[in-house]
């Protein structure tokens, strides 16, 4: 199976290489890190991506922002997964992992968590 | 009307605030006024505390996410500001803080006034940790 193609986008660059990291080395997923906000549309056009993953809080333009124009182009339904520093994993998941149905992840992130996670918003687990 | 308690209390607590004022400045001042009222009546035992920042991030983050960042909203950013540096964790306090300064240059009115506060923090956050923290102690043990 062709591996599945994640945009991953923060501005922290030591987490965006953990994920790759992680991601690649189960020879399932292929992925493209940004770490400038402003540049996600034009890495999306490039790498097309099956996945978002995004940080809410960054400098500049936030998650929501970021994916609002993504979905303004050509992008109107990538799943996406937004992760936080700013709640606890345990708090998120008394949530059920979402806030208003959107998947939600806390950092630090667990790969195998962060694995299941993206095959659920793909649609297969 | 206020009880003869309830006025003495109120004046002990603007003595309090205007000495944090007059001691550490107009800007760090007045943060740590709200660092004295932050869950006032509440013992923060470090778990609690930690529940009580998650629930008071859900608001926060689906205003961000739906890109609807109102007064309220702000309100939000300065608390979990605050009480994450009462739970010791700097890097969250960095993070609301530069959040926080971000969208108060945005705003106009009041919230353009408290751009020293979060200015205050960011240059020195571990102070403002440590300061934070240490009051809110010294309130829990008065």
């Amino acid at each position: 199976m062709e591996p599945r193609r994640v945009l991953v986008i923060d501005d922290e660059a030591t987490f965006t290489n953990l994920v790759k990291l992680n991601l690649e080395k189960t020879g399932r997923f292929a992925v493209r890190e940004v770490n400038n906000p402003t540049e996600a549309l034009a890495a999306a056009r490039e790498f097309r991506p099956q996945v978002v993953l995004l940080d809410v809080i960054m400098p500049g333009r936030d998650g929501g922002q970021v994916l609002a124009e993504l979905r303004a182009h050509e992008f109107t339904y990538l799943p996406a997964i937004f992760v936080t520093a700013t709640m606890t994993q345990h708090g998120l998941q008394q949530r059920d992992d979402q806030i208003d149905g959107v998947p939600f992840i806390a950092k630090p992130v667990e790969p195998k968590k962060l694995i299941k996670r993206i095959e659920e918003v793909l649609g297969y687990s | 009307m206020l009880t003869v308690n309830t006025r003495i209390q109120q004046e002990i607590a603007e003595a309090f605030e205007n000495g944090l004022r007059l001691r550490y400045g107009e800007a760090l001042g007045a943060l740590y006024s709200e660092v004295q009222r932050y869950r006032a009546g509440n013992f923060l035992e470090v778990d609690e505390l930690r529940a009580n920042l998650d629930t008071e991030a859900v608001p926060v983050l689906r205003a961000i996410l739906t890109s609807k960042v109102e007064t309220a909203t702000l309100h939000g950013i300065r608390s979990l500001m605050i009480g994450c540096a009462i739970a010791g964790d700097q890097n969250a306090v960095i993070r609301w803080a530069t959040e926080g300064l971000n969208r108060v240059r945005q705003f106009d009115g009041e919230w353009t006034d408290t751009v020293p506060q979060w200015e205050a923090v960011l240059r020195d956050p571990g102070d403002f940790v440590l300061f934070a923290r240490q009051l809110k102690y010294f309130l829990m043990a008065i």
